[in-house]
């Protein structure tokens, strides 16, 4: 029943989409609002019905019957609809179509964009119909009770991080609509970059939001790479993330200046192609990431056809519109060529990762060499060209829109300051990139500090928003640095289970204080408890061993309490009667990098939300 | 005077193109330096044992986890990787090893090849959507229930 209506619902969403597209210079104006209505509400409807399939567990669809359990509680089997492919795809769909409905509210002129986003969504709807239906029909289903979600995926972060993530990559559909249309009429209506800086912004929030939640879950999970592992599916969103924090930048200097109309307009379409470039890289398996996927080469061929179509698309506006690049006038210190080079350096960190990420795939075609791109590289190249970029974050906000002087007497201050404050720093840790990291972060800091008494003066939310994105980045920079520097490793093994206490530090002391057992809905759990104490800190953890149903799978599970903004994290390595040995890992400062990460995506929060306008 | 405007927004560019020809030309010499000096190679156990390998070299060896090999001792895992060509390579790992590490299952080991050795540092698990331990498709097989292959 629910299958049948699926079906009926995409192939009918595909109907619309296409008699849209070639009929709407026909349609008086209120049919074409009535036809985009129901493409959204048919758009949305197969996810929804593969979502109420999973609640139900209706296992004659195959889909539902293999990625959920019949006893998974409620909001694993919701979360379960988009943890196959086919899934979420249909939740790339749902989500277009959800822009497509919030952007018909908020546009009157709408057709010359909207047309721009059913070209994406009808390019999806045949990836659907072709490849991956999830409403294929079970035979026999009677009997069955679900193969389950794959137990490591079972984690409430699976229920919000792919949604978010999505709603960050696809909201990038606006401006890319927007920039085609205005690149292929030639026309550069003011209002549009106002929009085109709204729904970027929004993307952005989404995106840095979704980014954090899977690095926060990558850190909560064993054999993940930690917080940030440089790994290709990793990458992949940093790009379109990159690209994105660029076009922030560049549209601010097209709607005050009226300038980098063009520049803007390229990235927001390079912004969203990057976005579906990762969604085929990671679809492919074409490059071996700890994050795979279930992937099948169709699929990805098929992908790579839409990033070749929209990348082409994308080549023959940048040819068209060549001949307007050069009217752009700067004065060279004002804050609109400091925007513009922040740009240049995003960008050129864009495409060190973007390189990076693929070079193993060329390194294996040319040299027949399986080769691995990790941090080391990133190192070298992204840190190193983002370098200038940090420092340069420090004067721009403080410039003015057009001609500054030079202020000589802030600019001594400034260095003499930051370097004596590398040498304090190299001074009390002896560490050399903590060093680096403090030169560069505490520019931004001082004029943080600086700038608090014009904050309170001011008032204005974009001033609020962009003083605290800038110095929630300076306390990542510093957190993200001082934890890799010195976090630290421990393996004690206990021969006598009960009550035993050991030193793993001079400091830091271990008491093993019992091991429990329990029973929950789909699994066991083995419990161990332990206390840690750091210079009169307690700190109580118990990691756990769980042996799931229907499977009989065993997951270790992180067990990971803080104490302000150190955290320690703890796994049992191996459990027997009489003999336990866990593995802490100490990672200090690890709370402040999950702050600021915080504190910036709620500056983006508050300057989408602000009232004034840019004008 | 307008000679002047002209003149000066004729500067401006040039320094503006000479910043950002120095950056995208830097960037690219800094990736091409990186992949030659900083990338970890991917080997198969059999290229191990065939190929001389720098010890300061960080590597990367895939392949499955050897039947019967994983023991931990003094809280330290010691367990084999083979490959298709039937040769295998120790390893030693001082943490955790992640879930769905187990036996007769792919692997992926990053660390330092030392005496023929690999000491590892990092131990990678994949986890696809569709995973399912061999244990477990056993189980579910003989339960009836399995659907898969």
């Amino acid at each position: 029943m629910l299958l049948q209506l699926g079906q009926i619902f995409i192939y009918s969403n595909l109907f619309l989409v296409l008699s849209f597209l070639f009929l709407h210079k026909k349609f008086s104006n209120s049919f074409s609002q009535l036809t985009l209505l129901s493409i959204g509400i048919t758009g949305c409807m197969p996810f929804i019905i593969l979502m109420i399939g999973f609640i139900i567990s209706d296992f004659s669809i195959l889909n539902v019957a293999t990625n959920s359990f019949i006893d998974d509680p409620l909001f694993y089997k919701i979360a379960s609809s988009w943890g196959s492919h086919e899934g979420s795809i249909l939740l790339w769909i749902f989500i277009i179509n959800l822009y497509l409905l919030t952007y018909l509210l908020s546009d009157k002129n709408y057709k010359n964009i909207v047309k721009n986003i059913l070209l994406i969504e009808i390019s999806f709807i045949f990836y659907v119909i072709l490849s991956s239906n999830p409403f294929v029909y079970l035979e026999s289903f009677s009997n069955i009770k679900g193969l389950g979600l794959n137990p490591v995926l079972q984690h409430f972060l699976f229920v919000i991080h792919p949604p978010i993530l999505f709603l960050g990559y696809i909201g990038l559909i606006i401006p890319f609509a927007i920039a085609v249309h205005m690149l292929s009429s030639q026309k550069f209506e003011k209002k549009y970059f106002s929009e085109i800086l709204k729904w970027s912004k929004i993307s952005w929030f989404f995106l840095t939001l979704g980014i954090v939640l899977g690095s926060y879950w990558a850190y909560s999970e064993l054999g993940w790479g930690g917080w940030w592992f440089w790994d290709p599916v990793e990458n992949v969103s940093l790009i379109p993330w990159l690209l994105t924090t660029a076009l922030i930048h560049s549209t601010a200097v097209s709607i005050k200046k009226n300038e980098l109309k063009i520049w803007s307009l390229n990235l927001c379409l390079y912004a969203f192609i990057a976005a579906i470039f990762g969604t085929f890289l990671v679809r492919s398996n074409l490059i071996i990431s700890v994050h795979s996927f279930a992937s099948d080469p169709l699929r990805g061929m098929y992908l790579l056809a839409i990033v070749a179509y929209l990348l082409s698309f994308a080549l023959f506006l940048n040819i068209k519109s060549l001949k307007l690049f050069n009217q752009d006038k700067f004065d060279l210190l004002s804050r609109e060529s400091f925007l513009l080079l922040n740009n240049v350096f995003f960008i050129s960190a864009a495409l060190t990762v973007f390189i990076g990420t693929i070079y193993p795939l060329f390194a294996e075609i040319i040299y027949q060499e399986k080769v691995s791109v990790g941090a080391p590289y990133y190192n070298m190249t992204f840190n190193i060209l983002l370098a200038p970029a940090i420092l340069l974050m420090s004067i721009a906000p403080r410039l003015s829109w057009g001609e500054n002087k030079t202020n000589l007497k802030l600019i001594i201050r400034l260095v003499s300051t930051t370097i004596l404050i590398g040498v304090i720093s190299f001074l009390i840790w002896n560490n050399i990139y903590f060093t680096f990291a403090s030169i560069l972060c505490f520019p931004i800091i001082a004029m943080s500090i600086v700038a608090i008494p014009s904050l309170l003066k001011n008032r204005t939310i974009t001033f609020l928003s962009q003083w605290l994105a800038h110095l929630s980045i300076a306390l990542f920079i510093l957190a993200a640095v001082f934890t890799e520097q010195f976090d630290k490793d421990y393996n004690i093994e206990f021969s006598n289970t009960s009550n035993a206490t050991q030193f793993i530090d001079p400091l830091i002391q271990v008491t093993l204080n019992g091991i429990s057992e329990s029973s929950h809905s789909n699994h066991q759990k083995i419990t161990v408890g332990v206390t840690i104490k750091k210079s009169g800190k307690i700190i109580e953890l118990s990691p756990s061993k769980n042996i799931y149903q229907p499977s009989g799978e065993i997951t270790t599970e992180v067990s990971k309490k803080s104490y302000l903004f150190d955290n320690f994290y703890s796994t049992i390595t191996s459990i027997t009667e009489n003999n336990v040995v866990l593995n802490i890992v100490y990672k200090p400062l690890i709370n402040l990098l999950w702050l600021s990460t915080m504190l910036l995506i709620a500056s983006i929060g508050l300057s989408i939300f602000r009232k004034e306008k840019y004008e | 005077m307008k000679f002047q405007k002209i003149n000066k927004q004729l500067k401006n560019r040039i320094i503006f193109f000479i910043i950002i020809f120095v950056c995208f030309s830097s960037s690219i010499y800094l990736i091409s330096y990186a992949l030659k000096d900083k990338i970890s190679f991917f080997y198969s156990p059999s290229e191990i044992n065939k190929l001389k390998i720098s010890e300061d070299q960080l590597i990367r060896v895939g392949g499955l986890l050897k039947k019967n090999t994983l023991k931990l001792r003094d809280a330290i895992w010691y367990f084999e990787i083979i490959d298709d060509g039937g040769m295998s390579v120790s390893v030693v790992f001082n943490k955790t090893l992640p879930n769905l590490v187990e036996e007769n299952k792919g692997i992926i080991v990053e660390g330092l090849l030392r005496n023929r050795i690999l000491i590892a540092n990092t131990v990678l698990a994949k986890h696809d959507e569709n995973y399912m331990s061999q244990s477990a498709v056993d189980k579910m097989k003989s339960k009836g229930v399995w659907r898969g292959d």
